[in-house]
């Protein structure tokens, strides 16, 4: 695969008015090693210290640098999609903006991504953060490789090499980030990862706390649900309505048994009831499977469909010899 | 000169009509700005037409919409806008709310850096029990929102035209804008203005009046927080009640286990039992609010740019080649 024409690289930043400096300063120095053209969007996710000022002041001493500012702050997802809509490369690095990332990598990602990978994912293994972070984030990535089918060691590294049109395809938005390379396999695209190094924070402060642990993992849940499922959403509700199912056929069937053998008063109205609760569960996901479907049905299916740019087709002739089409 | 327009959405018929316009346009002449009038006729389209008639020589050129029947503010808000160029907009009710004094304080309030101004209503002339009344709603949607304006319920307003662009507003919507222009990052003030005349119901507003205020909030809360990622709220809220339901089951069933119950006619487990519906109902609720959102919702930019640097523009996107190609390959035989 041929190297790119241009390369963006995309820092969202939040508050790192003492890191941006330092990051600018190191990208310049590996510049060199790129083999390509390159871009800086920094992208100032409504920072509330002087971080913008510091982008504008650093305009000045580097022409390949760009800035966004957000009128407020809208989280790291949306500065990452608006570094991806208003950025010019045909490949896309991003990575932190607080120095943990280390900008030599970059080199790294571009050679394994020349392979034929459309997303190269870091992986911090050595990684310099505190354990309450480190465990949530191990147990995170084993769920989300187990579940999407696409296995990466360390989901959470922003470090990452994507190619242009494959990130776009996404249309990310609220805090998908961490799961880019787990939607990027519903369009096909090949992923891949290595080691980068980490460094402990030099300056602020973590912007994540506890609460991310459970947003995370109900991310996690949607993600699945919408990989699975969005394309036939009717079947997951019935998976869901499955045990429902079997409750009120065993329970109708107790209710009939304790009926014909007399049993004590009451037994039989008593399982009939759960029955029916049980089979009002059965309905109720039944009919929300069906909204959903509906959604899909009445939607443009783009969603549904492959980026014709992801399917290559070849055709072989008689004689074995390959060409494209 | 600047250009405004001034919206007046009449929506009752009352006798001052024609002297309200009258003030709005001293008030712009005497701020030396260029304001077209723009009568949005909300369903008394006849009213309107008669009272103009009626005086033959207005008091300046105005452009009435006429609506063949009520719809919302925001529906108004809409019409008008589509009927004027203005960058700076005053909306206003039926009547004149606040003194000539405070809407010129209005007006010039909106400044350079200022995208919204909104009154907040002092020395109020209502009766005591609609103030209560505004002032419990208006404390109840602070506390919700954690925004800071104490006067919703006065529909004069002195907006630009970005903001009401951007922000799409749709049913009784037009009630909270400040709360979304500043959600959306605009910058919104509000001023105190001297509360000039109220019309409209005392005391009992209506069943139908207070249980709409109260799906606004829930709306407003919902909106704020969950509209992209419905599935933590819903998921959560399910997840309590499922855990509560497998909880009242595990005791009971502990009780049987140790003798101490009996599971057959024993209405915890229809109560543990209708738990876990309750929790899968809401959960799924969630999931099928995700799907929404994933299959509609993508499209829609979370980000809102104040300022770029280093020429960036919305046509900055490159065109990868087509030989480029990523995924799978497909070999036919």
């Amino acid at each position: 695969m041929q190297a790119p024409k241009l390369m963006s690289i995309v820092i969202p930043l939040f508050n790192e008015e003492e890191s941006v400096g330092r990051l600018v300063e190191r990208i310049q120095e590996i510049s060199p090693k790129f083999e390509c053209k390159w871009e800086l969007l920094l992208v100032d996710d409504g920072s509330t210290d002087g971080t913008w000022e510091t982008i504008v002041e650093l305009k000045g001493e580097l022409p390949e640098l760009r800035g966004i500012k957000f009128r407020t702050n809208r989280g790291q997802t949306a500065a990452m999609v608006a570094g991806f809509d208003l950025s010019r490369g045909d490949v896309i690095i991003t990575l932190d903006g607080d120095l943990q990332n280390d900008p030599s990598d970059i080199p790294a990602l571009l050679k394994k991504m020349s392979e034929g990978y459309d997303i190269v994912s870091g992986w911090r293994r050595d990684r310099q953060d505190h354990w309450s972070r480190v465990f949530p984030s191990r147990v995170a990535n084993w769920l989300i490789s187990k579940s999407t089918g696409v296995k990466l060691h360390d989901y959470g590294c922003s470090l990452k090499a994507y190619r242009t049109e494959c990130i776009r395809s996404i249309q990310a938005y609220g805090e998908m980030h961490r799961f880019f390379p787990a939607l990027a396999s519903m369009t096909g695209a090949r992923v891949a990862e290595i080691v980068v190094d980490h460094h402990p924070r030099q300056f602020g402060s973590s912007k994540y706390g506890f609460s991310r642990v459970l947003k995370v993992f109900s991310d996690i849940f949607a993600i699945n649900l919408i990989i699975r499922f969005s394309t036939k959403p009717l079947k997951g509700f019935i998976y869901l309505a499955l045990p429902f199912g079997a409750m009120a056929a065993g329970f109708w069937l107790l209710a009939s048994i304790a009926w014909l053998s007399s049993w004590s008063d009451g037994k039989s109205a008593f399982f009939a009831v759960i029955a029916m609760l049980s089979l009002f569960g059965v309905v109720s996901l039944g009919a929300l499977g069906v909204l959903a479907e509906l959604a899909v049905i009445t939607s443009d299916l783009s969603h549904t469909r492959l980026e014709r740019i992801a399917v290559r087709v070849s055709r072989y002739c008689s004689r074995g010899r390959g060409g494209e089409i | 000169m600047s250009l405004w327009s001034a919206i007046v959405i009449v929506e009752d018929e009352l006798n001052d009509f024609l002297h309200d316009l009258e003030v709005i346009t001293d008030v712009f002449a005497s701020l030396k700005c260029r304001c077209e009038l723009v009568v949005v006729a909300n369903g008394v389209g006849k009213f309107v037409e008669h009272e103009f008639e009626a005086v033959g020589d207005l008091v300046s050129t105005v452009t009435l919409v006429e609506l063949s029947q009520k719809a919302t503010f925001a529906t108004c808000m809409g019409a008008a806008l589509d009927t004027t160029d203005a960058q700076a907009l005053l909306v206003t009710g039926s009547y004149q709310k606040i003194s000539r004094e405070s809407m010129l304080d209005l007006i010039q309030s909106l400044d350079a850096p200022t995208d919204l101004v909104v009154p907040r209503r002092c020395n109020r002339v209502d009766p005591g029990v609609n103030q209560l009344q505004s002032s419990f709603f208006n404390t109840v949607v602070r506390v919700i929102t954690k925004t800071p304006f104490h006067d919703l319920n006065c529909n004069v307003r002195a907006v630009r035209r970005k903001v009401l662009e951007e922000l799409e507003l749709y049913g009784d919507m037009y009630r909270f804008l400040p709360i979304l222009a500043l959600e959306r990052g605009f910058r919104v003030r509000e001023i105190d203005c001297e509360h000039h005349q109220e019309h409209g119901k005392v005391g009992f507003m209506g069943y139908r009046e207070y249980a709409a205020r109260l799906i606004d909030i829930a709306l407003l809360f919902f909106r704020s927080g969950h509209s992209r990622k419905p599935l933590r709220f819903f998921g959560a809220k399910g997840v309590l009640f499922a855990g509560a339901g497998v909880f009242v089951l595990a005791a009971v069933s502990f009780g049987r286990v140790a003798g101490q119950t009996a599971l057959g006619n024993n209405p915890w487990v229809i109560l543990g039992l209708m738990l876990i519906l309750l929790g899968v109902q809401i959960s799924g609720i969630g999931l099928v609010g995700e799907i929404l959102v994933f299959t509609y919702g993508r499209h829609k930019k979370d980000y809102i740019i104040e300022e770029t640097l280093g020429g960036i523009t919305a046509s900055d996107t490159v065109r990868v080649p087509e030989d480029q190609t990523f995924g799978a390959e497909l070999h036919l035989p």
